[in-house]
């Protein structure tokens, strides 16, 4: 049955509607050519195109709408959609949808449809769904979907003159169109009928209201619970009114009738219908290639061959921070000595500014600015599996044990953020719908080894494991890890129960990374880490020689100078791990940020950055089997200021945040008191 | 008429761990570029977790404009922490 629609002497309004990326501007700009004006919509800054277009005797008030994937009132580009189909009426709509992408595209046709207006299908981009082994049965299309539809290709200008005959004879009533309705099944149907006939007898709804929409989209859109329709009608219909109480009566219904909401049978019938359509007017002359991507995954998601494949990438990603780095981090020392050569050289009094200088200064910030080159190696190592899209199947092959522990596999996407800083990672935890899942990622992401403890690892590795520097901290990683899941489980057991929904993944392409975005990364991050060594280190290094040279007279950085006083006081709780005072006035200052530890060391030892000799002094103090306990100490432990104060503000609880800092010291006082006690038992030096 | 949601939600829950949009759109028989549509449905109603591509990646400066994070983002000079 065609039927014609209501146009104002040879004037047509048609809208341009579609998918974003369907094409949309090439067919307005086809269509219009130059003829165009640009503004935005009403009271919102979304960019609005009009242009007029030419057919005959007619001419088309074109008007590009945003856009959109759905009619829901989700986004402000779907509301502007919806609402100027009902209330500026275009004659007709043109629907771009992309051949190529179908069944995605069709999806947004049959709400247009249902919301009553006439709408012609523009179905763009034919000749790369003809590259893709896609054919159309477009004649078929057209009787299934009960609408007139024309093939085009936008970028070529292809289709534009019979998609304007179609506009043409669409509004003049000569084309097909029947706009076929979605079948919901015999029991929706029922209650929309009844909605229907309840919106009609409703005087103030079918007079002051209907008339900008059809009663059929306003009875499904009540089911669906269409939060904006339902205001809407409120204002014409009160809460207790015949249409109100049929509502609730229909909504109850069909509860017990599916038991689960109703907007969901909806939606699941809306794209059955689509599929049900693609499967009979599109056919597939081949099956998707099997890409380079399919290939690698084969290997890289495998269930079992992933998990090595990680590991390898981790040791590696270490092995290279480490073996690449140490050249640079030479030079840098050398640089750092002549610095501290040339202040000794030329500053001889007073004697405490050149102690300053030369042990506070010097030692403390120098010691951590050497392992600067170990840290832009290891962000272009980061930057290098993020940008060839192995990080995100890192997150897919790690979210099988999340699972296994009770956690969401979500959550491993904050937690392998934390690799470069916790402070992201906490934030990041605001992706997780379910809050129990996100306060357990929150509580165990400083657990993941950040980069702010590298210099930690660097400088007790090469004093006690140099020949294996890679692989030591490759285990320090992997434990940050096993104690991140094994909490999340205890965490999940007694503190938050509860399941965690399945996990689907958008898995990108690999990619080569791009030197501008490797190079980019790391300079954003290295600098950060420099900034932080003007800042805080250096406060640090200032703060912990004013407590080694106080009180006046003492030896420096000895028990006797109010350092000395402090880790003393504090040695006791350390002790049992093996550590003495120096380890805890080096992990309270660690408090604020985690390279304090390395510059605490540096300028207790009054050896100004000298490695060589901090290294030598940490042998004073350390065993091979101490110095592991001191570093997964300094891993597990409180951690840093910044990343307390996240904490606090994403928990928005004291009480949590305390937790946090509380059960991390414990954590780090039983792993470290295992450690050495583990190794006395095998005989190790202790 | 194919009751698509609940296959996919089949699938899921048959696979017995996380599963891939194209691994899925495989296996339900519907095109790879639809799926991301009806798993946002799902997403919404609670009934599974979607993770785009790109969500995962560690928060930096040329990568915002895309960033799924971008709007909690305190870095983001546009909309900056809530």
């Amino acid at each position: 049955m065609s039927r014609g629609v209501a146009s104002n002497e040879g004037q047509i309004t048609a809208a341009l509607s579609g998918n974003p990326n369907a094409g949309k501007t090439t067919i307005f700009n086809n269509l219009t050519g130059g003829r165009q004006h640009v503004g935005n919509w009403p009271g919102v800054t979304v960019e609005k195109k009009e242009g007029t277009a030419r057919y005959g005797d007619y001419e088309f008030e074109v008007v590009d709408l945003p856009g959109t994937y759905s009619l829901t009132a989700y986004s402000l580009e779907e509301i502007i959609v919806r609402d100027f189909m009902t209330l500026d009426k275009p004659d007709l709509v043109v629907d771009i949808v992309d051949a190529s992408n179908i069944e995605r595209n069709l999806y947004l046709t049959t709400q247009l449809i249902e919301l009553g207006v006439h709408v012609v299908i523009a179905l763009n981009m034919m000749d790369v769904a003809s590259a893709r082994g896609i054919n159309i049965d477009v004649e078929l299309l057209s009787e299934l979907l009960g609408i007139p539809v024309v093939p085009t290709i936008g970028l070529r200008n292809k289709g534009t003159e019979e998609l304007k005959v179609a506009i043409v004879s669409t509004v003049m009533g000569e084309a097909r169109f029947r706009g076929i309705q979605v079948n919901y099944g015999k029991e929706i149907e029922e209650e929309i009928s009844k909605l229907q006939a309840v919106i009609e007898q409703d005087e103030r709804v079918s007079g002051e209201f209907l008339g900008n929409y059809s009663s059929r989209w306003i009875g499904v859109k009540l089911l669906e619970e269409d939060e904006k329709v339902e205001e809407d009608v409120s204002r014409y219909s009160e809460p207790g009114s015949a249409l109100f109480r049929q509502l609730e009566a229909s909504r109850d219904h069909l509860f017990t009738i599916f038991s689960e909401d109703i907007e969901t049978v909806i939606v699941d019938n809306r794209y059955g219908f689509v599929a049900g359509v693609v499967r009979e007017a599109v056919e597939r002359e081949f099956e998707e290639p099997v890409t380079l991507s399919d290939r690698i995954d084969r290997i890289l998601t495998n269930r079992i061959l992933g998990f090595p494949f990680f590991a390898l990438f981790m040791w590696l990603m270490f092995f290279l921070t480490f073996f690449l780095g140490k050249f640079p981090m030479n030079r840098i020392d050398h640089l750092m000595r002549g610095l501290g050569n040339l202040i000794n050289t030329n500053i001889t009094s007073p004697v405490w500014l050149r102690s300053l200088l030369v042990d506070g200064v010097v030692g403390g910030v120098g010691s951590v600015l050497v392992f600067l080159p170990q840290i832009f190696i290891i962000f272009i190592c980061i930057s290098i599996l993020e940008d060839s899209g192995y990080m995100a199947r890192a997150a897919f092959i790690m979210d099988r044990i999340m699972h296994w522990l009770g956690m969401h596999g979500k959550s491993f996407i904050p937690l392998l953020m934390g690799f470069g800083c916790n402070v992201p990672a906490v934030m990041a935890t605001r992706t997780l719908e379910s809050e129990k899942d996100r306060m357990i990622t929150i509580l165990v992401n400083p657990l993941m080894s950040c980069t702010a403890r590298l210099p930690v690892y660097a400088l007790f590795t090469a004093a006690f494991f140099a020949a294996h520097q890679g692989t030591v901290t490759f285990s320090l990683y992997l434990l940050g890890i096993i104690l991140a899941v094994s909490m999340a489980k205890l965490f999940r057991r007694f503190l938050f129960p509860g399941e965690s929904e399945p996990f689907v993944m958008e898995l990108p392409p690999y990619r080569l990374p791009t030197f501008k975005g490797t190079f980019i990364h790391m300079w954003e991050r290295g600098s950060m880490f420099l900034r932080k060594a003007g800042t805080i280190i250096l406060a640090g290094s200032v703060a912990i020689w004013i407590l080694s040279y106080l009180p006046p007279g003492v030896k420096y950085g000895s028990g006797a100078s109010l350092a000395g006083k402090v880790g003393h006081v504090l040695e006791p709780l350390v002790r049992p791990l093996g550590f003495d005072w120096r380890a805890a006035v080096a992990l309270l200052f660690g408090f604020v940020a985690k390279e304090i530890v390395v510059s605490t060391y540096g300028t207790l030892l009054g050896v100004g950055e000298n490695r060589a000799l901090i290294s030598s002094g940490l042998h004073g103090f350390f065993t091979p089997l101490t110095a592991y306990g001191f570093m997964a100490f300094t891993l597990i432990y409180t951690p840093c200021l910044a990343t307390i104060a996240v904490i606090k503000k994403e928990t928005g609880s004291r009480r949590w945040t305390a937790f946090a800092v509380g059960y991390s010291l414990a954590l780090a006082w039983i792993v470290a008191f295992v450690i050495y006690r583990v190794g006395l038992l095998f005989g190790l030096k202790g | 008429m194919i009751a698509l949601l609940d296959e996919i939600m089949k699938e899921i829950d048959s696979a017995n761990g996380p599963v891939t949009v194209r691994e899925l759109a495989k296996r339900v028989g519907v095109e790879e570029s639809a799926l991301p549509g009806m798993l946002e449905f799902l997403e919404k109603k609670g009934r599974l977790s979607l993770v785009r591509a790109g969500e995962w990646k560690e928060c930096r400066t040329m990568a915002c404009e895309t960033c799924a994070l971008r709007r909690f983002c305190p870095e983001s000079g546009k909309e900056g922490a809530e």
